[in-house]
């Protein structure tokens, strides 16, 4: 990032520093080391954890080497349900939708988040408090009441084509649902929509940290408005970007409510999910290793795309 | 694949129906054949959809039998599919139970030896003089749960859940008369297509409703007894002939001359039934569990006929009995559970059917009027004519998945009829290869 031009390197933003270690209140045995007795107080939430999120983990990763139907017993057959998923195009289809569906869940709604808060450093808005509340609503509804709305708001007879219709634009307006070039994007804008109010109240009160006079020496300096929001905005909202992207990227790619109501995967499979093959897989094949196999996969792809987020994250708290 | 979208209407019908039971049964005198029997609680697990049905037949087989009381648990189609299995297999089991005709649900239950044989039943109670052997095959599996169709009968249910051919009565008549052959029905789409009407009503968002119309033409161009050879997986048995050609040729033919509503594949289920209603499309081809639906929406309007598969006016096409009803093999009275089932399935019992709107399988003469008595004469047509074709998705277990996908494409254009058939042989030879 070039900041030579504002004649001051911009602090670290408050929620990024450190705490300094003589501030920390970690009560020390008198050998500087930490009591064992203190891993006592951890026990209750690890019990907790282990119970409901290790061992489930552990019990699906077991399964997904065994053919199972629920009800008779259970057969190895090792690495057969993996074999099964990386050969069957249709998972394959399914984990490169998920992969579009970031484009939806995430980057779209955090780039339009930034440039509006961008614009809100430089312009004043009034009832700002109240457009975010309203912008938060799509965030706290459940997802399968958003998915039947917007299954209306979709259909052929449905207000956007209304809409569309009445300007004039009747060649733009189809089942938007059911076809074949649109339903992943529309079920995707869905998402946008969902995901776009938590991003910006994020963004929106990590803009407000910011001191003001980093925002009046920048414009000192005859920072535009561009300039000042690379300059100065971007870099304090790091730390939000990384928790809006750990968000929203885990919520499109373990998508399963929106596609279960409003489309169910189709048309044909153009808005499959891993998600509705590990449902597929355990409720209607009843073949519940391969359930847990495609299971297994989706929380490591999980693992490995927020991993990549922290790293990078990480990486540029150095350099910066 | 059986919907009922007028769950809510069978729930009114259901509570009002309880009412007029509970009265009578607290005026009537109950009979004291049993009296020196101690309490019975039969267990009962059921689809949603027969929530009236079963008020209707537990306060007359209480009456029957006083020692006797019902805890009934329903839970809706998708939630009950789910988690039936799971309450079968568990420490504690219901009596009795629905289970799901083919692999996924069936096949499951014989296979772990959660439900009991019924052809002892069978014998004692006339169900298969009844209902025709072949009608029943439905509800067969080997010992072993691998064969469907054959061996062992572990089920019966009495109500018909048959695909026919829902018309607008004044439409139809500003083009012709009812059709008696496929070829009459055939010509009078072009002919509603050339007056400006949606000729079938369809809506394909789910994915199985247009297999439903798919079932027709199939059921046109080829035997009954073929199509359920294929779907049962009988030896020499196979999706792809020549005759089934011709039939993805004509759906297609229809998809090109834009007999089906535009957008189909985004339009719900429930929203085409509505838009039928509405009066849009001339016919409808759907299940028969939308009769209560139409009646209400469109009285005298809706009429109904079974399908002219045939040259020579035989009618059939896409249809079965609803699901099975088994007893546990933890049920504690097995025979007093199979009595129970008997009157389910009972003639007595059939004629009762119509008022909560269900269409009984076994010939019934009951004064029925409106809609209903179309719908329960063309199921009776269909059972005379063996024109059954029974649900094709049964035949694998992932055949759902690929008949809605595959319907879906077909529709949209993405493939065409012979591209459909190949994806169906292949998951069809998968299984039965």
């Amino acid at each position: 990032m070039e900041q030579s031009g504002l004649g001051q390197r911009p602090l670290r933003p408050p929620q990024l520093s450190r705490p300094s270690r003589s501030a920390r209140p970690v009560r020390r045995g008198p050998s500087g080391r930490a009591q064992p007795v203190a891993y006592l107080y951890l026990l209750p939430a690890f019990s907790f954890f282990a119970v409901f999120a290790v061992a489930p983990l552990v019990h699906a990763f077991k399964l997904s080497f065994y053919e199972w139907n629920g009800i008779t017993d259970q057969v190895w057959v090792g690495l057969d349900n993996y074999v099964t998923v990386f050969t069957d195009p249709k998972v394959r289809a399914a984990l490169w939708n998920s992969v579009i569906l970031i484009i939806f869940y995430a980057v779209l709604p955090i780039c339009v988040a930034l440039a509006i808060v961008g614009l809100m450093a430089r312009v004043r808005i009034r009832g700002r408090t109240a457009f975010r509340a309203v912008l938060f609503v799509p965030t706290i509804l459940p997802l399968t009441v958003v998915a039947v709305a917007w299954r209306w708001v979709y259909a052929p007879d449905g207000p956007l084509n209304f809409g569309l219709d009445l300007i004039g634009l009747d060649f733009v307006s189809r089942a938007w649902l059911g076809d074949f070039t649109f339903a992943l994007p529309s079920l995707g804008m869905v998402g946008t929509w969902v995901t776009f109010g938590l991003v910006f109240v994020l963004f929106a009160a990590g803009v407000q940290k910011i001191p003001s006079e980093r925002y009046e020496s920048a414009r000192i300096d005859g920072a535009n408005m561009v300039r000042e929001f690379f300059a100065v905005t971007l870099p304090a909202l790091r730390g939000e970007i990384t928790v809006a992207l750990i968000l929203t990227v885990t919520a499109a790619l373990r998508n399963f409510d929106l596609v279960f109501v409003m489309t169910r995967g189709g048309p044909g499979t153009n808005t499959e999910v891993p998600s509705m093959f590990i449902y597929r897989s355990v409720f209607q094949i009843r073949s519940i290793g391969l359930g847990a196999a495609i299971g297994v996969i989706l929380m490591l792809e999980l693992l490995a795309v927020n991993l990549a987020v922290l790293w990078y994250r990480r990486r540029g708290d150095l350099s910066a | 694949m059986r919907i009922l979208s007028h769950s809510r209407t069978l729930g009114i019908l259901g509570v009002i129906l309880a009412f007029m039971l509970v009265s009578a049964a607290c005026s009537g005198d109950s009979g004291d054949d049993d009296a020196m029997a101690g309490p019975v609680v039969l267990d009962v697990l059921a689809e949603a959809g027969d929530e009236a049905t079963l008020e209707l037949a537990t306060a007359q087989f209480t009456e029957m039998y006083p020692h006797v009381s019902f805890n009934i648990t329903l839970r809706a189609f998708d939630d009950y599919m789910q988690i039936a299995p799971g309450i079968l297999s568990s420490d504690d089991p219901p009596d009795i139970a629905h289970g799901n005709q083919g692999y996924t649900i069936d096949g499951l239950l014989v296979q772990g030896g959660l439900i009991l044989p019924l052809d002892d039943y069978a014998a004692q109670y006339g169900w298969v003089e009844a209902f025709g052997d072949g009608t029943l095959d439905q509800y067969r599996f080997t010992e072993d749960g691998t064969d469907f169709g054959n061996g062992i009968l572990w089920g019966i249910n009495g109500v018909a859940e048959f695909v026919g051919v829902y018309y607008n009565k004044e439409k139809l008549a500003a083009l012709g008369g009812l059709p008696s052959t496929f070829e009459e029905f055939d010509a009078l789409l072009a002919a509603a297509k050339a007056a400006g009407e949606v000729p079938i009503q369809l809506g394909n968002a789910e994915g199985w409703p247009a297999l439903h119309v798919y079932g027709m033409v199939e059921a046109a161009y080829r035997p009954a007894a073929e199509i359920r050879d294929w779907v049962f997986g009988e030896p020499g048995a196979t999706v792809v002939t020549d005759t089934e050609r011709q039939a993805a040729a004509k759906f297609e033919e229809w998809r090109d001359n834009g007999y089906f509503p535009e957008g189909v594949n985004g339009i719900a289920y429930d929203d085409s039934v509505a838009n039928f209603i509405a009066g849009e499309g001339v016919f409808m081809i759907a299940g028969n569990w939308n009769t209560a639906t139409l009646d209400e929406g469109m009285g005298a309007n809706a009429g109904y006929f079974a399908m002219p598969v045939g040259p020579s006016g035989i009618v059939g096409g896409t249809a079965a009995l609803a699901l099975p009803w088994h007893i546990t093999t933890s049920a504690e009275d097995p025979d007093l559970a199979a009595e129970f089932i008997n009157l389910l399935v009972s003639e007595e019992f059939a004629d009762e059917l119509a008022s909560v709107g269900r269409v009984a399988a076994r010939s019934s003469d009951t004064e029925i009027e409106g809609l209903l008595a179309e719908v329960t004469a063309g199921a009776a047509a269909v059972i005379a004519d063996e024109g059954v074709t029974l649900y094709a998705d049964w035949a694998t277990p992932t055949m759902f998945d690929t008949l809605t996908s595959k319907t879906q494409e077909l529709l949209g254009g993405q493939i065409d009829g012979e591209q459909f058939l190949s994806d169906v042989q292949a998951d069809w030879d998968a299984a039965n290869g």
